[in-house]
């Protein structure tokens, strides 16, 4: 085999175990097979292992573990993109008329919004991708649930180099990469380890999060209350306001029962 | 009850004894059976023995011939000896007095 072809070896082989793949390539290099041979028989070799990987339960439940964070960031029902807008909208009236928008809503508003509309999207899509790591392991990197954001970004870079609008698809491509893509991986990274959270960590980080979302939904039922008044020609008057949606609550729970469950089971394993 | 495959491979192992290993297994079978053996029906195939409780495998010493990396080693165990004893029993009796059967092959069309 030539260097190439080691190399491929060598990549192709790496969703096998670790002592699988070394027996393998050992048995390679022992029995003098030519190039076509070994990658023939290695890819039927991950292509049965992956198969046998799917059989399991836990790479189908992994979506949800993805899609709840995700739609959940991603959609109008979660904080984090109105608040981010709201902030963006704040900053260009700075950039253009060197005054902020005056809506009712105080500095302090503009100061806790900004907060959690940049820590809440890392801790869901973090989360999120832990839980998908965790449940799929091995083929967690070949999951197709791991597959829609890494094509979003595709997707962008190839738009980003259409000529003249690369400023503009940079501009929008980094908070999404910075807030949601990088957290989301390396949650894969750690679930694919099998890192074990600490009971008492888990619940606080479940707690912090349950809290800053609840903190973005009553600035972004402030911002929405602003606006009317200012809309009609009043001014708000101050008071805190909460809309209820629980559908974060109830995916904070979700996903953090999980952690929690797989950190006990994990202790009384060791 | 055994598949075909699997009581080719555990039939390799005990001949190979002490070492019987992946590559050993192959260069067996292939000459036994005189057809080729993917790697990954060997090995997905070993897995499976195992988690039945027929063969047991471990990791073995790292060799220069291999490029320092070390062998998975196989060893056939007491309820494997008797598993591949039921399978050969079972085809010896199925092949009773049928064409193909040692020196009656041809007394029949």
């Amino acid at each position: 085999m030539n260097r190439f072809c080691c190399w491929l070896v060598d990549l192709l082989s790496r969703p096998l175990a670790p002592d699988e793949r070394d027996a393998v390539r050992g048995d390679f290099a022992e029995s003098g097979e030519s190039a076509g041979q070994a990658l023939r028989g290695l890819i039927g070799l991950v292509v049965r292992r992956q198969i046998a990987l799917w059989r399991d339960w836990r790479p189908w439940m992994a979506p949800v573990g993805l899609v709840a964070p995700v739609a959940l960031v991603l959609s109008q029902s979660s904080s984090g993109p109105s608040g981010a807008l709201w902030i963006g909208w704040q900053l260009r009236t700075i950039w253009t008329h060197g005054v902020r928008y005056e809506a009712g809503l105080s500095p302090t508003d503009d100061i806790v919004t900004l907060f959690c509309a940049v820590l809440l999207p890392i801790v869901w899509a973090g989360s999120g991708g832990f839980v998908l790591g965790f449940l799929s392991r091995r083929n967690a990197w070949v999951h197709p649930a791991l597959l829609f954001p890494l094509l979003w970004l595709f997707g962008t870079l190839l738009r980003a180099l259409l000529p003249g609008r690369l400023h503009a698809a940079l501009f929008w491509l980094l908070p999404p990469v910075v807030l949601i893509l990088i957290p989301f991986l390396w949650g894969v990274h750690l679930g694919v380890r099998g890192v074990a959270l600490q009971v008492g960590r888990t619940a606080w980080l479940a707690g912090a999060i349950a809290i800053l979302t609840l903190v973005m939904q009553v600035e972004d039922g402030r911002s929405r209350l602003a606006f009317a008044a200012w809309s009609s020609g009043g001014a708000l008057d101050g008071r805190l306001v909460w809309i209820p949606r629980l559908l974060p609550f109830a995916a904070i729970l979700w996903q953090f029962g999980f952690i929690f469950t797989t950190t006990r089971f994990k202790e009384s394993d060791t | 009850m055994l598949g075909e495959f699997e009581y080719l491979l555990l039939t390799a192992t005990a001949h190979l004894g002490a070492d019987a290993y992946g590559a050993a297994m192959r260069q067996d079978m292939e000459a036994t059976t005189g057809r080729r053996c993917s790697i990954g029906a060997l090995y997905t195939t070993l897995d499976r023995l195992e988690a039945k409780g027929f063969v047991k495998t471990w990791m073995g010493d790292p060799t220069p011939q291999r490029g320092g990396r070390p062998k998975r080693m196989v060893r056939v165990t007491a309820k494997g000896i008797q598993a591949a004893a039921d399978f050969y029993g079972a085809v010896t009796r199925a092949s009773r007095g049928v064409a193909w059967e040692a020196h009656r092959a041809g007394v029949r069309p």
